[in-house]
């Protein structure tokens, strides 16, 4: 194994890597929690440079699989070999993967849960923001 | 990359075991204002739930639950931070944040995640 821990990976990318702020925002809503108001991810300008970069981070399908590990077991995302670079597209589909609950990805009723956005559309005046929903 | 292997190091007067560095050392930090974050380490992308309550994916996963210390940034008094234990796992940090009220509050925040990586 040649490509080391995913961690010592991120640790060397920071010294060199400017940060790249991202595009796109990601909404969703949670089937498993109707009531609650609608989620908005924001990728980490520092993830979204190795993502770009490639070499650093790993395959996304070892993120999905570790879910089912339990804490304490070896994992395999740390350990796996990395992926190549991806478009900005390329990585906001690698974070809906990684980062959305499973329901939401699952999810095959006829409301509309997911829904990426350019970062300007996300309101700033946060006077209701308990009562966002996604626009059907 | 190299990598240097002693069991202490020392500034010549005081001495401590390597393992104390290496478990001390920050293993993910964020700054963030609501989902968007100033700066981050091994943090995949900021998440905003609703009013006060924010997590954290981490890109390089703890071994268990994450151990972190956060705070509000703020140029005032009465903002006070909690670890959630309902969102957070081995790969997510989360908080809540509130006012002087106990209200739900979006404040600045900041954090690092300690302990043993998976």
């Amino acid at each position: 194994m040649t490509h080391g821990h995913l961690w010592d990976r991120l640790n060397e990318a920071r010294s060199r890597l400017e940060p790249v702020q991202p595009k796109y925002r990601v909404i969703y809503e949670d089937p498993d929690n109707l009531d609650a108001p609608a989620s908005i991810m924001c990728p980490a300008p520092e993830w979204m440079a190795c993502a770009l970069e490639g070499g650093i981070l790993p395959p996304v399908d070892t993120y999905l699989r570790d879910r089912d590990v339990a804490d304490g077991e070896p994992k395999e995302h740390p350990y796996a070999a990395p992926i190549g670079p991806m478009t900005e597209e390329q990585a906001i589909e690698y974070l809906v993967l990684k980062d959305c609950p499973r329901s939401v990805i699952e999810y095959q009723g006829n409301r509309q849960v997911l829904r990426i956005v350019e970062a300007s559309a996300i309101p700033t005046d946060r006077t209701h923001r308990n009562a966002w929903r996604i626009m059907q | 990359m190299s990598t240097l292997e002693v069991s202490n190091v020392s500034d010549g007067t005081t001495t401590v075991g390597t393992e104390y560095v290496v478990h001390g050392s920050a293993k993910a930090y964020y700054s963030a204002n609501q989902e968007n974050l100033d700066s981050s380490f091994n943090i995949t992308s900021g998440i905003d739930h609703g009013i006060g309550d924010y997590s954290w994916p981490l890109i390089s996963a703890c071994e268990v639950r994450v151990v972190m210390a956060a705070t509000p940034r703020r140029n005032g008094l009465g903002f006070s931070i909690c670890q959630n234990e309902n969102r957070d796992s081995a790969s997510v940090a989360s908080v809540l944040t509130y006012n002087s009220s106990g209200s739900s509050a979006d404040t600045r925040n900041l954090g690092s995640i300690f302990g043993d990586l998976a």
